[in-house]
């Protein structure tokens, strides 16, 4: 690593390091209000961004003209600002014993009494709606649950945001870490295991139709449901307020298995995508749409 | 079928090109005193490995069972007694 660059990655943790110390301390009013800013800022600035969330909205053709498709855009930033910063201020607030008052389940009988159920492992996927990480903290709260991330470059950054989004019975696990039966050893102690499916996928893929255009997911959640044979669902947490929060799920999830290992993987990965789709739907201003998702 | 039947089936199918994943095992390298961690697969790798032996051997593997196994050897003994039982 060059010095310039190292030197670069300190600056940036110190940065980070402040930011969360004080997003920690100050008024929730004040930090939401920043966060605002900071998107509109970056709606602005960070033109590179903009034109992907512009151009994906298009694509989904979920508005009606292009003085929507820009509001929506516009809002994607503010509810990505948004959640960062939330995720920051519920670290201190959310606590074993007052995040049901911040976070409603909103389960079916069936999965409510999956996640409640001592000893069953479940797989959980889900997308950049909402509020992912206070998603994982308050199902936490429920079962145990270990989730994969993907790493920053910055080594520096990344303890820093590891050990911040870390909890009690939360745990992360870095996609990079060379540690082959993890998930399986965390289903078979019956936590929970929670993987995004709505992100590009490089490798370990299958090619899926998302709002009706192809593009390439994971097959790894589809993979540990054809293996383990544990429940699969799909879940995500919408804002409703300021830090209050509704977790929805659906599932368990059909997982068949013919033989053909491509093939289940690719009809389970794509069932959890039309499940994506539907809740995007319903919420696309709860969506990341800076993300160059269509890529095939 | 003996158990060095089924460490072979196991070697033939870790040394299968995988589409979009690179194992990186060496597969000569594998005896039974091979701990499973240290095959050389990475966590998705070692899925699509257990599915195909699986549908290979036609049993089901118990994963509760799988993750207290450690050596290549208790892999092997655990699926003998699987297809035999």
């Amino acid at each position: 690593m060059s010095r310039l660059r190292c030197a670069w990655y300190r600056i940036e943790a110190a940065a980070a390091c402040g930011l969360l110390f004080l997003m920690a301390r100050a008024p929730l009013g004040v930090v939401l209000g920043m966060a605002r800013l900071a998107a509109r800022a970056a709606f602005v600035l960070w033109s590179r961004r903009r034109r992907i969330a512009l151009e994906n909205i298009r694509r989904a053709a979920v508005c009606a003209d292009e003085a929507q498709v820009r509001a929506l855009a516009l809002a994607s930033f503010v509810a990505f600002a948004t959640m960062v910063v939330e995720s920051i201020v519920a670290r201190g607030r959310l606590t074993r014993d007052n995040w049901a008052a911040h976070v409603r389940l909103r389960l079916s009988a069936e999965t409510e009494a999956l996640l409640r159920r001592p000893g069953q492992g479940l797989i959980v996927a889900s997308a950049h709606l909402g509020n992912w990480e206070v998603a994982a903290r308050a199902i936490s709260m429920v079962k145990p649950l270990l989730v994969a991330y993907r790493p920053f470059n910055n080594p520096h950054l990344n303890k820093i945001a590891h050990d911040a989004r870390q909890g009690e019975h939360l745990r992360l696990m870095s996609r990079l870490e060379a540690r082959p039966l993890a998930f399986l050893r965390a289903l078979a102690a019956g936590d929970v295991v929670a993987l995004m499916i709505d992100q590009h996928a490089t490798r370990g893929r299958v090619a899926v139709r998302f709002f009706d255009r192809p593009a390439w997911a994971t097959k790894s959640v589809a993979m540990l449901s054809l293996t383990t044979r544990m429940p699969l669902l799909f879940a995500f947490a919408l804002r409703t307020g300021p830090l209050r929060y509704e977790v929805h799920a659906s599932g368990p999830l059909e997982c068949a298995r013919s033989g053909d290992r491509e093939k289940d993987a690719e009809i389970i990965t794509q069932a959890l995508t039309d499940e994506v789709e539907k809740a995007v739907r319903h919420h696309p201003e709860q969506y990341l749409w800076g993300h160059r998702r269509w890529r095939h | 079928m003996t158990d060095s039947d089924t460490l072979g089936i196991l070697k033939e199918l870790l040394g299968r090109p995988q589409k979009g994943v690179s194992p990186k095992v060496d597969v000569a390298a594998i005896t039974g005193d091979t701990r499973i961690d240290e095959i050389g697969l990475d966590s998705l790798a070692t899925l699509d490995f257990l599915y195909d032996v699986e549908t290979r051997l036609q049993i089901q593997i118990e994963i509760a069972d799988l993750v207290a196994l450690d050596r290549v050897s208790d892999l092997v003994a655990y699926l003998e007694a699987k297809r035999t039982g």
